[in-house]
């Protein structure tokens, strides 16, 4: 009772709050046991994916019109996924279980919760996604000079060095952290985790399916500009940027607002309804 | 027609091919050509000495008028070369010209008397079509120009209106709803511990499994028909023209449709009861469905690996619903991007149903061996 009303009540409370929901969701995230594994497929996956991709790309000569850092980073395609059943699982799992009841007993601020969860989700995204990013323009820099990405044909070894492909790498580190900020949003508001992951999914993936029906040049582009998928991976391209439906960080600027929605959404949702 | 190395061929109305006697037609191996009409009903023939006449085939025109126009025709597609990218494939190239030669050409029934007049035909896609004229000299035709006539296919050359399967797209979306509700029928029964009674109640684990894959089926094809006839109606009515397959071709496409999903929903339960978590099982299904489809059609993928995706994931089983068959005298990018899938229509579902196979059989052995 007198944490709680520590908690409630103190001077800084707020902070006071936050700071021990952010330690109370660290826990918690730490030591669910799929976790790990979750973290580990989703690191693996994305590499895989990648480097399967490098290996099979061809550039027979010069200007073969191919993206090498785009292509070297197809993995967080599938990687996505993963990323977000973990970020589904940490808040689905509490409806699940009936732990968030225990959790909103703990930190009665709701929102102060859901800010706990995503800043801690957040941050082991950021960690795990740097990894797997880094894992697959390693491949790529590896393999794809064996398929005639040479500099001879324009394309010298993929390096973080050079503008570009830096903010292809960093924009797909923040792609994968949003992906999972939206899914939690999802998650939040739906309460059920099969539910949440094939909303999430259908979000993804959907936009990039109907696009290929669309003839219509006007919506076809509209499309691309919409979908959380096809505007936030803009920011992989290197080559052919003005060619692009979107430019590459206003398309990542297109999935934040789709995160923030879905965070505001949820955080309301979580203040008005029964737990 | 003739041409040059895929024999004789009966074309009509861009979907209709029947070929003739192979081999190749050249100046000095000619072929005699024979076109009878009867009511609406067209029937071709060939001959290699203008004596022995073969039919090549039948065609019934439905309200083909009393008075029709009558013609000889030379084609000759776009040059093609092909470049493989991160966009998929490209093609570039250019127009070309042919010239045909067409004697003892001869009309019989009641045509008005008059002499021939040569016209460019058809105006339509991007190939570079023109009429270079043609000339007379004693009942003996040159006729000389570019562009093709052909049966429509997918890509760039498909002109206007779309494939049926296109009016199908909402299949992925109905594959996701399915996947959920298939993964839940099992999963949610752990969750609460329904399970235990469930086994308890039908001791015998792989004849509950059966049931519920039987059950989940079913809905599954039931809701894939019902989602397939009511999506193409509603296309067709809504006035978008959609391009003409055979009776056959279309009831394969629906239910085949009907089939995928009843399929992938059997995935979805075997998958739920190997995993036993819904969440995940939820996403390796989608995952292995759709991403596969998105990454080979999308053009994120070049050609090669974008066809080996379609042929070893499940997601090879999307190939039931390509409508428009390959033509080998249409040169054309033949790319899954274009509609065109590596494996033929009911080998591709056969993978996916190698899929569901595998991991029911799977979910079998481990609920058998496993706690609940």
């Amino acid at each position: 009772m007198t944490t709680y009303q520590a908690v409630g009540d103190g001077p800084h409370a707020g902070w006071t709050g936050l700071r021990q929901a952010l330690h109370a969701e660290w826990t918690k995230l730490r030591t669910t046991p799929g976790t790990v594994w979750l973290l580990l497929a989703a690191v693996g996956l994305t590499v895989a994916l990648s480097a399967a991709v490098s290996a099979a790309a061809t550039c027979p000569s010069a200007g073969c019109g191919q993206d090498a850092a785009k292509l070297s980073l197809t993995g967080v395609e599938v990687g996505q996924a993963v990323f977000a059943v973990l970020a589904v699982l940490a808040i689905g799992n509490e409806y699940s279980t009936g732990m968030i009841r225990v959790t909103l007993v703990a930190v009665p601020r709701r929102t102060t919760v859901l800010a706990a969860k995503a800043a801690v989700l957040g941050g082991v995204v950021l960690a795990a996604g740097t990894v797997a990013v880094l894992g697959s323009l390693l491949a790529g820099r590896l393999l794809l000079p064996g398929n005639g990405f040479t500099a001879a044909h324009g394309y010298p070894p993929l390096s973080l060095a050079d503008g570009p492909t830096l903010r292809a790498a960093v924009g797909s580190v923040l792609y994968l952290a949003l992906v999972a900020l939206l899914s939690l949003g999802v998650a939040t508001a739906v309460r059920d985790s099969a539910t949440a992951v094939a909303v999430v999914l259908g979000l993804l993936f959907l936009f990039p399916l109907l696009i290929q029906v669309v003839s219509d040049p006007h919506w076809h582009r509209h499309l691309q500009q919409l979908g959380p998928m096809t505007a936030g991976l803009a920011v992989q391209a290197t080559t052919g940027l003005r060619d692009l439906p979107i430019a590459p960080w206003s398309g990542l600027g297109v999935l934040t607002a789709w995160a923030a929605a879905s965070l505001l959404a949820a955080a309301q949702l979580l203040r008005l309804r029964d737990a | 027609m003739v041409t040059g190395s895929h024999g004789v061929r009966m074309q009509d109305d861009f979907t209709g091919d029947t070929a003739g006697s192979p081999g190749a037609v050249s100046p000095e191996s000619p072929r005699w050509l024979r076109l009878t009409r009867s009511g609406d009903t067209l029937t071709g023939y060939e001959s290699g000495d203008g004596t022995h006449w073969t039919t090549v085939g039948t065609v019934r025109l439905k309200g083909l008028p009393s008075t029709v126009r009558a013609g000889l025709f030379v084609a000759s597609p776009d040059s093609m070369e092909v470049t493989d990218h991160i966009g998929g494939a490209s093609a570039t190239g250019g127009p070309t010209r042919a010239t045909g030669v067409f004697d003892r050409v001869g009309l019989q029934g009641s045509w008005p008397r008059g002499t021939w007049t040569g016209t460019g035909v058809g105006d339509r896609g991007p190939a570079t079509s023109s009429f270079d004229g043609f000339e007379e000299t004693g009942g003996s035709f040159t006729v000389s120009g570019s562009g093709d006539i052909a049966p429509a296919v997918g890509g760039m050359a498909f002109g206007s209106g779309q494939n049926i399967e296109r009016s199908l797209i909402g299949t992925f979306a109905g594959l996701i709803a399915l996947i959920v509700v298939a993964t839940l029928f099992v999963t949610a029964e752990y969750r609460r511990g329904l399970i235990r009674t469930t086994l308890t109640a039908t001791p015998r684990r792989g004849r509950v499994l059966a049931a519920k894959a039987v059950v989940v089926g079913t809905a599954g094809f039931a809701a894939g028909m019902v989602g397939a006839v009511v999506a193409i109606a509603v296309v067709r009515v809504s006035g978008v023209r959609i391009h003409p397959v055979s009776t056959p071709t279309e009831l394969r496409v629906v239910v085949g449709t009907a089939g995928l999903l009843a399929v992938t929903a059997v995935l979805a339960l075997g998958a739920g009861a190997v995993l036993r978590r819904s969440a995940g099982a939820v996403t390796a299904v989608v995952v292995a469905i759709v991403l596969p489809y998105i990454l080979a059609t999308a053009s994120v993928l070049p050609a090669g690996p974008a066809d080996w995706l379609l042929r070893i994931t499940p997601a090879a089983g999307f190939a039931i619903q390509q409508s428009l068959p390959q033509y080998p005298q249409v040169d054309n990018l033949y790319t899954p991007a274009n509609g065109y899938f590596p494996l033929a229509p009911w080998v591709g579902f056969g993978v996916l149903c190698a899929y569901a196979a595998l991991v029911l059989g799977l979910a079998a052995y481990l609920l058998r061996r496993r706690d609940v």
